[in-house]
């Protein structure tokens, strides 16, 4: 197996203008990362609101310009996709068209060939081909992040990024994604970065976790020992809160 | 199911009306609005003058048809000038932000403390009057506040989600601004066109009210309603026609683009 | 019984098609219970806890049953008279923390409101027991958070303080909107905990209103499942984790991921 994905020694930093001084400052939200990702692996990030981790997920998607320590990818285009399926789609776009950017922009496909790519992908992720002549509000939210999966999919990424993708969805529809991206990491031998506050959903996907508190990653591992023999006390703090560490104990 | 939009109804079947008799004027009027006619000098209402004759007898009517057509002429340039200007100035600092957005925008705000229609008068005594001057001079005057429209809205939708998948997908700034961006703020850009619309059929009727604006022989709404003052109480109908027919197709405008914003635009609304 | 839901309709009249969203909906609430509402979004659960609260007083709905707190019809009394019950015998938190508070108003301020309203207290009296209800929410340092504004408080803070604002007057029923949310989970643990306490020290009902099961199943007696706009199953919290009746109860219950060896799905599917 090979590496997809290696951090090592990653520094992050912001601007922002403290509240009542006019400069801007420099502050740091990435401490010292350093982790690796093989190839067909999913990847868990858990961590609570404001502890880093998408800023991390964009860092490695060079969205953050200011950073210090090494990101090799060797996937030249990974993949992103996001919380919220109302957000990340374009509303004045058809699914239709959402789906061919890609395959215009970087591979340059003539129409005919695009066509037939999206309507392939819609299939592989569950939707009937009609929808590519939808627009985002007619689709309920299962449907809207079922057509962001295909879109990140388009040009078969070895690596996607999947930022609290199932956060903003109903516990029925948010099995039934998860089952979608197992499948679909299966069939095309995708590496996921999966980056979650739920504990509980992050277990069914992944093979390994890392535990990250304010910007630095404070336990990493692979998941059953990471949740049933932590060793950090955050982690167990998380855990516990979750109602996981307990039940582990009745049982 | 969506509850019907009156204000959108009503509106569009104003202007459309509006647009129909301006339309006609290009092509036909019931007299020629040119031909002076002493016998006929201020006549009131009648059968064949159905809004009566001004000073020089001319059918005012006819007048008014062709008088549409100057001053839709002269609003539709100017805020076209206004729109394209604003939306590639607005597009581009918005987007990018940083220094090109402080410099821009700082020209913008000079621009926009002066009030528009004295812009346009500096600009129009500085090139001379007519119809294309006043275009010009009321199109730059319009630029800024359309700039800042837009701004604004770029502004809010560039660090949206969808905009950076667009940009893991390989979009160039210039798609992402333009094919991605400004299909959906098209709604909140074209009820301040609408506004923007109204605003320069006033501003045209104000210049050419000071004497500085469209130069007779063409007609236009704000020259005859000026040269309708004398006749104020002598031929009541001179300006109350002209003046109603200005009010009809600004209310059309403020109709429609009151319903527009209702509307939210049919299909982004979920 | 302290409350009481009969039959209640709600519909919206804002399109050219009436829209049900809420249909006979049943349900009761006696003094010091704890009673979860769950469902998915869509389901009917926020409109019909809002309903109860009074908060739905817009033209273009109609509502139809009836909501009898105390033996009082909250759907038919005069304005007056459920102005006096809102706030002081019936109060509620929302979700968001964020928008929930008034963003220009000290913190002290808000807490007190429902005080200044309800009742003839003097200034120090209202200020007394204002700083007693932050401390009792375990806020860290109440007379400084007395004097602050909302957006210098984190999210867990700005939901304690919703909670010390709702639970000032001492009401009978708290109506819990999805509290914990926009929470992460260790705040989210902390704030049922606080809630569990009112509920035992002041015995205050609450109806809890969550998407959350596992969290349901941990904090309320009994459950009332909604579908549609529909109670499709109600019990106590045993019998309905335990014996679902309905297959979409069930459904609901096999969403829930577990976490136990062997079981992930990354294992079994």
């Amino acid at each position: 197996m090979s590496v997809i994905l290696e951090v090592s020694g990653l520094n992050a930093f912001y601007k922002v203008r403290q509240p009542g001084k006019g400069k801007k400052q420099r502050r740091q939200v990435l401490y010292d990362i350093s982790f690796q990702m093989e190839e067909g692996e999913i990847l868990g990030l858990v961590g609570e609101s404001g502890c880093g981790k998408s800023t991390l997920a964009r860092t490695i998607l060079s969205m953050v310009p200011d950073y210090q320590g090494k990101i090799e990818c060797a996937d030249e285009h990974p993949q992103m996709i996001f919380q919220d399926p109302y957000g990340s789609l374009n509303p004045s776009m058809k699914i239709g068209t959402i789906l061919q950017e890609p395959l215009r922009n970087i591979l340059k496909l003539p129409l005919e060939e695009r066509q037939i790519r999206a309507a392939e992908m819609l299939k592989k992720v569950g939707l009937e081909e009609k929808y590519a002549a939808h627009y985002p509000s007619q689709l309920s939210g299962g449907q809207r992040q079922r057509v962001c999966i295909a879109a990140s999919l388009m040009l078969h990424p070895g690596l996607l990024i999947a930022d609290e993708p199932v956060s903003a969805l109903d516990v029925t529809i948010q099995a039934q994604v998860l089952r979608l991206l197992l499948e679909l990491k299966r069939e095309m031998g995708l590496s996921i970065l999966f980056i979650s506050h739920d504990l509980r959903v992050v277990y069914q996907l992944c093979d390994h976790v890392m535990i990250m508190k304010d910007g630095r990653i404070v336990e990493q591992g692979e998941t059953d020992e990471v949740y049933f023999s932590p060793r950090h006390e955050y982690t167990r703090r998380l855990l516990s809160a979750a109602g996981i560490l307990e039940t582990n104990e009745e049982d | 199911m969506k509850k019907r939009n009156y204000n959108l109804l009503l509106g569009g079947a104003i202007t459309g009306i509006m647009m129909l008799l301006t339309l006609m004027g290009f092509f036909y009027t019931p007299f020629d609005p040119e031909k002076m006619d002493a016998a006929n000098k201020l006549s009131g209402i009648s059968l064949t003058h159905i809004m009566g004759c001004d000073n020089f007898g001319r059918d005012i009517f006819s007048r008014v048809l062709k008088g549409c057509g100057t001053t839709f002429t002269v609003a539709c340039g100017t805020v076209l000038i206004g729109t394209v200007f604003g939306t590639l100035i607005g597009a581009f600092t918005g987007y990018f932000g940083g220094i090109v957005d402080e410099v821009l925008m700082r020209i913008m705000d000079a621009l926009f403390a002066f009030p528009s229609l004295l812009l346009a008068l500096v600009f129009v005594s500085l090139f001379g009057s007519g119809k294309y001057h006043v275009i010009i001079a009321l199109g730059i005057a319009f630029v800024p506040s359309f700039s800042r429209i837009v701004r604004g809205e770029y502004m809010r939708c560039r660090d949206l989600d969808y905009v950076k998948s667009a940009r893991l997908s390989g979009a160039s700034h210039l798609r992402i601004m333009f094919v991605h961006i400004l299909p959906n703020i098209f709604t909140v850009l074209l009820s301040s066109i609408m506004i923007g619309f109204n605003n320069a059929v006033l501003a045209e009727a104000g210049l050419t009210y000071l004497g500085i604006g469209v130069k007779p022989p063409d007609a236009s709404l704000g020259e005859m309603l000026s040269s309708a003052q004398t006749y104020l109480f002598s031929a009541p109908w001179y300006a109350l026609c002209t003046g109603g027919t200005m009010i009809l197709m600004i209310l059309g405008f403020s109709l429609m683009s009151e319903g527009l914003k209702k509307n939210g635009g049919g299909r982004y609304a979920s | 019984m302290l409350l009481e839901v009969k039959d209640l309709n709600i519909e919206f009249h804002d399109h050219l098609i009436p829209e049900t969203v809420v249909s006979d909906v049943d349900l009761t609430l006696s003094e010091g219970e704890i009673l979860g509402l769950v469902g998915e979004s869509g389901s009917g659960k926020s409109m019909t806890a809002h309903a109860i609260a009074g908060l739905l007083s817009r033209h273009d709905m109609k509502k139809t049953g009836e909501i009898l707190f105390d033996g009082k019809d909250l759907l038919t009394c005069p304005r007056e008279e459920l102005r006096k019950i809102q706030g002081n015998d019936i109060s509620v938190i929302f979700q968001e923390p964020m928008t929930s508070l008034n963003p220009v108003k000290q913190i002290g301020w808000q807490t007190g409101e429902a005080l200044r309203l309800h009742t003839n207290l003097e200034q120090g009296e209202i200020k007394k027991r204002v700083l007693e209800m932050l401390e009792l929410v375990e806020l860290p340092d109440p007379e400084l958070v007395y004097t602050q504004y909302p957006h210098e408080l984190s999210g867990g803070m700005r939901q304690r303080v919703m909670i010390a604002s709702a639970m000032i007057c001492g009401p009978k029923i708290l109506i819990a909107d999805e509290p914990t949310t926009a929470l992460d989970v260790t705040i989210q643990a902390q704030i049922v905990a606080l809630l569990k306490r009112f509920n035992k020290t002041r015995n205050t009902a609450i109806l809890f209103i969550s998407h959350d099961l596992s969290l349901v199943k941990t904090l309320c007696k009994r459950v009332a499942v909604m579908q549609q706009g529909r109670v499709v199953e109600t019990g106590t919290a045993q019998e309905v984790f335990l014996r679902p009746k309905e297959d979409y109860t069930r459904l609901l219950i096999e969403a829930i991921p577990k976490c136990e060896r062997g079981k992930s799905m990354r294992e079994t599917v």
